[in-house]
C-alpha cells in the first residue's frame, strides 16, 4: 500500500514537463495513474483554473477529471503528448461546470481587486499580471476562453486546434483571431475604466 | 505563433508570459486528499493504489472479490461503456461540433519534459483490447468502433460463444448505472444518485456490482439528508460484506461529524 504520491511542484523547483515515454511504449493501465497524477496534477489544476473553475470548486472538478482519466488511461496513446489528452478532460469538466445552473452568470472568484489601476505605465508584478489575465479571461465566453488557453497558454499550434475542433484551418484561425480580439478589447477596456476611475477620484 | 495571427499587444503578451512561466506549487495535503478521493471513487484494488486509510478504521485483510471482475478496473468491460457514457455528455456549442479530440501526433509542447519515465512493461493479465484513441468527447454520432489494429482476445472456450459477450454487456450496463450514481454523488446530487441505484437494483437484483451499489447507496442517502436510513444501510452493509473494500467509504459516510 502506498500513500498518495509526492507531487511535482510541492516544494520542488517548478518545472513543467510531460512524461517521457520509455522505449517500450505500451498502453497505460490504472497502475500508471499515480505516475500520471504525480506529474500532471499541477497542470490539470492550472488548466481548470484557466478555464474558469473557481478555486473553491477546483478540487471537486479535478476529482471528476481524474476519475475520468483513470478510466480512460488504456485509451491514451503514449506516442502523443499527454497534456493534450489531459486538456480534453479538463475542458470537458470545466464546460460542464460552467453549465451548471449555480455557476452561470457568476464571475469566478479567481481574481483580486478589480479596481487596481491599470495602464501602459502601470508596473505589474507577475502575480498581478496573472490575476489580471484571469480577470480578462473571466469576461470571455467559454469558447473564446478555451481557444486562448489552448493557443496562447498551452502553445497548441493552430493546425492542431483545427484538427481538435474538426474545422478547417482557416476557420480555426478565424475563431482564434476573434478570441484574441475579444481578449485585447476587454484588456483595453479595463485599462480605460481604471484610468477613468483613478482620475475621477483625484481632487 | 503563426504568421497568420496578428501579434498581441505588449501588455497582453506580458500577461500570457507571466501565466505560462508560473508553476504554482501544489499543496501536498491537497494532493494527497484529492488522490485519496479519486482512488476511493474508482475503487482501486491493487495495493499500490489504495487510498490512505483512516487510522481509526483498520482494514481487514483483502477480501475475496464478490464478482468475477475487480469493480471499477476491468478495462475490457469498462472501455466501451466509458467511451459511450462520455460521448453521451459531450460538450454543446460550437466547440462541441468538433469536440475536443484526443491528442494528435504533433511536436511536443514548448515546455521542457520531466524525467518521469513510465514503468517498464509487464505482462498484463487483462490484455485489454486496444481501444482506438478517438476523442472521448466526440459528438454522439461518432460511435467508436474497435480498432482495426487492436489485438483481439482469443475466442472464449466455453460452451456458448455468446455467453462471455452477453456477460460483458450485462456488466457494461451495470457499470453504466453505477457510474451514473457515482457521478451524481460527486456533484452532491444524492437524490439523482439514489434514482440510478434504484434502477440498478430493479434491473440487476443479483448483479455483479451489488456491493458497490450498496456502498454508494449509503453515501447517497447521507448526501440526500436521509441519515437514519444511511446508518441502517451501513449496518446491513457491514454485516453482509465485513471485508469489503468499500467499507471504509461506508464508515466514513456515516461517521459522526
Amino acid at each position: 500500500m502506498s500513500n498518495a504520491p509526492a507531487v511535482e511542484g510541492a516544494g520542488a523547483a517548478p518545472s513543467e514537463r510531460g512524461i517521457e515515454r520509455s522505449p517500450h511504449v505500451r498502453r497505460l493501465t490504472a497502475d500508471d495513474f499515480p505516475a500520471v497524477y504525480r506529474a500532471e496534477l499541477g497542470y490539470v489544476l492550472r488548466t481548470l483554473r484557466r478555464l474558469g473553475v473557481r478555486e473553491a470548486d477546483l478540487e471537486d472538478v479535478a476529482h471528476e477529471a481524474f476519475v475520468a482519466v483513470v478510466r480512460h488511461l488504456p485509451d491514451y496513446d503514449p506516442e502523443r503528448p499527454i497534456r493534450r489528452w489531459l486538456f480534453g478532460f479538463a475542458f470537458r469538466m470545466a464546460s460542464d461546470y460552467r453549465k451548471r445552473a449555480h455557476n452561470v452568470n457568476e464571475v469566478p472568484a479567481s481574481s483580486p481587486d478589480a479596481t487596481e489601476p491599470l495602464g501602459p505605465d502601470t508596473a505589474l508584478d507577475d502575480a498581478r499580471r496573472r490575476a489580471l489575465l484571469l480577470q480578462v479571461l473571466d469576461a470571455l465566453d467559454f469558447e473564446k476562453r478555451s481557444l486562448i488557453v489552448m493557443h496562447d497558454l498551452d502553445g497548441v499550434p493552430v493546425p492542431e486546434i483545427a484538427e481538435t475542433l474538426g474545422v478547417p484551418l482557416n476557420t480555426a484561425y478565424s475563431r482564434l483571431r476573434l478570441a484574441r480580439k475579444a481578449f485585447q478589447e476587454e484588456l483595453s477596456s479595463r485599462g480605460r475604466r481604471s484610468f477613468a476611475s483613478k482620475q475621477g477620484g483625484r481632487p | 505563433m503563426s504568421d497568420e495571427l496578428d501579434p498581441l499587444d505588449p501588455l497582453a503578451e506580458d500577461l500570457f508570459r507571466a501565466e505560462r512561466d508560473y508553476v504554482a506549487p501544489v499543496d501536498p495535503a491537497r494532493a494527497a486528499r484529492l488522490f485519496a478521493k479519486v482512488a476511493e471513487t474508482v475503487a482501486f484494488t491493487t495495493p499500490a493504489l489504495e487510498a490512505p486509510r483512516e487510522p481509526a478504521a483498520p482494514r481487514a485483510p483483502e477480501a475475496p472479490p464478490t464478482a468475477p471482475t475487480a469493480p471499477g478496473l476491468t478495462v475490457k468491460a469498462l472501455a466501451p461503456w466509458v467511451l459511450s457514457a462520455f460521448v453521451g455528455g459531450v460538450v454543446t456549442g460550437i466547440l462541441a461540433r468538433g469536440a475536443v479530440d484526443s491528442p494528435t501526433p504533433s511536436t511536443p509542447l514548448p515546455s521542457p519534459s520531466t524525467t518521469l519515465v513510465l514503468p517498464t512493461p509487464s505482462e498484463s493479465a487483462l490484455s485489454p483490447p486496444i481501444v482506438p484513441s478517438a476523442s472521448v468527447m466526440r459528438a454522439p454520432s461518432a460511435t467508436v468502433p474497435p480498432s482495426a489494429s487492436a489485438p483481439k482476445p482469443p475466442p472464449q472456450a466455453t460452451a456458448s460463444a455468446d455467453a462471455p459477450q452477453s456477460l460483458d454487456k450485462s456488466l457494461t450496463a451495470e457499470r453504466a448505472l453505477v457510474e451514473r450514481a457515482r457521478v451524481a454523488l460527486s456533484r452532491h446530487q444524492g437524490t439523482m444518485a439514489l434514482d440510478a441505484l434504484a434502477e440498478h437494483e430493479a434491473t440487476f437484483p443479483r448483479g455483479r456490482l451489488v456491493e458497490e451499489r450498496e456502498a454508494l447507496r449509503v453515501r447517497a442517502l447521507v448526501d440526500a439528508g436521509r441519515t437514519a436510513e444511511a446508518e441502517t444501510k451501513a449496518r446491513a452493509f457491514r454485516a453482509r460484506w465485513p471485508n469489503s473494500v468499500f467499507l471504509s467509504a461506508v464508515d466514513l459516510a456515516v461517521a459522526p461529524r
